[in-house]
């Protein structure tokens, strides 16, 4: 009772409870419409300086703000007596805190995230063994679709904490291909044909240069990798263009890519089950 | 070649420009339009139904043909590195590949349709990977004098003067340029741009590279046929030089 210790019950409905009451309701009013006001003002005033998720922060910390200041006006006109509220307020923000560590975690972690951009709306990152495009950066998680269209909430704190991978933050990316070539194969060959499916493919930059290498003496022949540079947006495009052609081409230039073999042995002799297709009369013929 | 195209009423036009070609049809108010590469005169091809580009317009209008310069700068590739020495002044001439523009006009209202490279370009990257430029790549020799460029008739002659103004010899492999900034003017049947400039004042100055608004000063007779992509601004300005400096390896 000692919250309401300056409140006269007796006077509800009382010409001056009427007044109060109205203006109330115009503080109310105002103070929401002041607020709005003053979002607009602030979005844009910053539209161009920061990123879609400061933007949204911003806005979220003045509009709290705001409400909590407006309901503080309303509560003294009705001669509410704020510093029970207020102690009342810090206990349960207390208890609140830490029954929601995690929340509170999320939230800081957010604000690290916008301070530190890592990535923003409509990049493709992957966290995780997820990947897909990042469709809103929020003070408790980060909102990714992936490519197949799944909707994925990853808390902001797993996103900090972690390792991130930011796929389209630079305009253009290197796609590497392991390829694996038989060892009678003259590789001075091998190089030139890869140089030159680079070359032709016009969704393939030319510079960078095309990298080739060879890796290793491996068990069933020489592996390599061939790199190329591309466009970030060209991506599908270049990963189907430049796998069919180097099918089309080393099986046009008679360049064997090697795959292990499995071959079947009965007993413990070394030599192999033999197997041998006959004839239907044949079969006859010897029994 | 240049101005109004003549159109079959009903039936696919085959224009042939060097290894291009052109399949033009007008359907009530469409313009529909397909291309290949190096198809043979005899080689009996017709576009499938899936192959038109289909471009809605209005069916009265005459179409024309323009020159225009690629959408892209250009990273010419010269087929071996040039040096200048200080004080030195070189001027070369580069045949830039030509794209074909169809504009539908009727009366003094012009709507551009569609443009089509006459050769497919290989893109490339001109800068660093973070923060470079998509660009397209085009290997031409760098020719002292213009009568000594091949295939003059489907490609645009653009003459670059390069002085290095500085005490220090100016290496370079490639060089950008930001063909979407240059004109077109026709002299005697050929065509040609604004003529580019770069001035190289050393590895630590600031060096400049600028684009004529007029044809070369020994082509008397040059027509304006086409303006440039994009008006000329101080930032490409700079960024062409910083590139140019990044070309230098210097």
């Amino acid at each position: 009772m000692a919250l309401f210790k300056n409140v006269d019950f007796s006077s509800l409905f009382t010409e001056d409870f009427l007044l109060t009451l109205f203006r109330a309701a115009l503080y109310l009013v105002i103070g929401f419409l002041m607020l709005r006001v003053v979002i607009f003002l602030v979005r844009r005033l910053i539209r161009r300086r920061v990123t879609e998720q400061a933007k949204m922060l911003t806005t979220k910390v003045i509009n709290y703000t705001g409400i909590v200041i407006i309901v503080v006006i309303v509560l003294l006109e009705f001669g509410v007596n704020l510093t029970p509220i207020l102690g009342a307020a810090g206990i349960l923000g207390l208890a609140i805190g830490i029954a929601s560590q995690a929340s509170l975690s999320n939230v800081i972690s957010g604000l690290f995230l916008v301070s530190e951009k890592p990535f923003a709306a409509g990049d493709v990152i992957t966290v995780g063994d997820k990947t897909g495009v990042v469709m809103s950066i929020d003070l408790l998680s980060v909102k990714i679709r992936t490519f197949d269209n799944l909707y994925i909430r990853v808390p902001n704190e797993k996103i900090v904490s972690g390792e991130v991978t930011n796929i389209t933050r630079y305009p253009i990316r290197r796609m590497d291909f392991n390829l694996s070539v038989a060892y009678k194969e003259n590789l001075q060959h091998v190089k030139d044909v890869l140089v030159d499916i680079a070359y032709r493919n016009p969704k393939v930059l030319d510079e960078p240069a095309p990298i080739i290498m060879f890796r290793d003496f491996a068990d069933s022949g020489i592996t390599l990798l061939f790199g190329v540079w591309f466009q970030k947006t060209d991506y599908m495009n270049v990963k189907n263009s430049v796998t069919l052609e180097i099918k089309n081409r080393f099986d046009e230039e008679g360049i064997e890519i090697p795959f292990p073999h499995l071959s079947i042995y009965a007993g413990s002799t070394t030599a192999p089950f033999p197997v041998a297709a006959v004839k239907e009369e044949e079969v006859e013929s010897q029994e | 070649m240049w101005g109004q195209v003549q159109i079959e009423t009903d039936a696919q036009t085959i224009l042939r420009y060097g290894e291009l070609v052109v399949y033009v049809r007008r359907v009530e108010d469409e313009w529909r339009f397909s291309y290949r590469y190096n198809d043979p005169v005899d080689s009996g091809y017709a576009p499938e139904e899936e192959d038109w580009i289909r471009l809605v317009s209005r069916g009265d209008e005459s179409l024309e043909l323009a020159p225009v310069l690629p959408d892209r700068p250009l990273v010419i590739r010269p087929e071996s590195p040039i040096s200048i020495f200080p004080g030195r002044l070189a001027r070369f001439f580069v045949a830039l590949p030509l794209w074909y523009r169809f504009v539908a006009v009727l009366k003094n209202s012009r709507t551009d349709l569609i443009d089509i490279p006459s050769r497919i370009l290989s893109n490339t990257w001109f800068g660093d990977p973070s923060a470079g430029e998509l660009c397209y790549s085009l290997d031409a020799p760098l020719r002292r004098a213009p009568e000594r460029l091949k295939d003059r008739t489907t490609t645009v002659t653009c003459q670059l003067t390069v002085r290095n103004g500085s005490d220090e010899k100016l290496n370079f492999e490639r060089i950008c340029a930001h063909v979407e900034n240059l004109s077109i003017f026709e002299n005697d049947g050929y065509l040609w741009t604004n003529e580019i400039t770069v001035f190289f004042k050393g590895t630590e100055q600031v060096s400049q590279i600028s684009i004529q608004d007029r044809p070369p000063d020994n082509l008397p007779n040059a027509q304006k046929l086409t303006a440039p992509r994009e008006a000329v601004s101080r930032n490409i300005l700079r960024r062409s030089f910083i590139f140019f400096r990044q070309f230098t390896g210097i």
